[in-house]
């Protein structure tokens, strides 16, 4: 049993629901590998540090998946690698997935409270 | 006695009993609290240390430079092994365009210098150096 995060930036220029299916897609494969998607989380639409592919922003998102073997990760990667959609995308084999939500989405509902207070 | 001082005798002035006088233990009394306090301990140990993962972009950060690079321990005072993860983290963060590999650093002030960036250097002394060393190189 082993669980990593997958995470992964959807180019801009398509429509949202892309999104969606990119992780669809993906819940399919792991799935198919008898593995869980045991968390999802959608980071939206973020400026990249530098330009990818000549892409400036990006989608992300991070899913935790538990019990799937190297070999089904294998499989996801090379998926991902041929998706045209998905321009950079990482793979992280971690201890254990934390219950609560990650840093970055913490860092997310905290500016969203701040507008909150200033509207 | 009404002699002359001695030469190897420097006026005291109001010192007393010795203080000053080379060999004498020097306390320094007067430098306050924060001269004992300075040091601090690795920042991601101890029980309420932060926990360092490629994913929390705004912890990361302080630990770059102006320019992107990744800051010594010396400077920021993270502990040899604390400070492997931490590297590992932000090499994580900058594969996913979280954290910048490079970025520009340009103060206000700068702006009419060179645009080499005078860093990685010992400040020059300038009384020091020999007036004709432009003219060598040209």
């Amino acid at each position: 049993m082993a669980f990593y995060e997958l995470t992964y930036i959807i180019r801009p220029d398509v429509p949202t629901t892309q999104v969606d299916a990119v992780a669809n897609k993906v819940g399919d494969l792991v799935k198919k590998h008898k593995g869980k998607v045991a968390k999802a989380e959608q980071w939206g639409l973020r400026t990249l540090a530098y330009p990818i592919k000549k892409h400036r922003r990006g989608y992300y998102t991070m899913l935790g998946l538990s019990s799937t073997g190297a070999e089904a990760i294998n499989d996801i990667e090379h998926q991902l690698k041929l998706s045209d959609d998905v321009i950079r995308f990482m793979t992280v084999k971690v201890d254990e997935l934390g219950k609560e939500p990650s840093a970055m989405m913490k860092a997310k509902n905290r500016a969203a409270e701040g507008d909150g207070d200033n509207a | 006695m009404a002699m002359a001082p001695t030469p190897d005798r420097k006026p005291r002035g109001r010192r007393q009993d010795g203080e000053g006088r080379p060999g004498a233990k020097y306390t320094p009394k007067l430098l306050g609290k924060a001269y004992f306090q300075r040091r601090r301990g690795c920042p991601f140990s101890g029980p309420k240390a932060p926990k360092i993962d490629y994913k929390d972009v705004r912890l990361l950060s302080k630990y770059l430079s102006d320019y992107g690079k990744i800051l010594p321990r010396h400077i920021t005072g993270v502990c040899a092994e604390k400070q492997r993860e931490l590297a590992q983290a932000i090499k994580r963060a900058r594969m996913l365009a979280l954290l910048p590999y490079t970025s520009k650093f340009e103060p206000a002030h700068a702006s009419e210098r060179s645009s080499r960036p005078p860093r990685d250097r010992e400040p020059r002394d300038v009384r020091s150096e020999p007036r004709n060393q432009d003219a060598q190189s040209e």
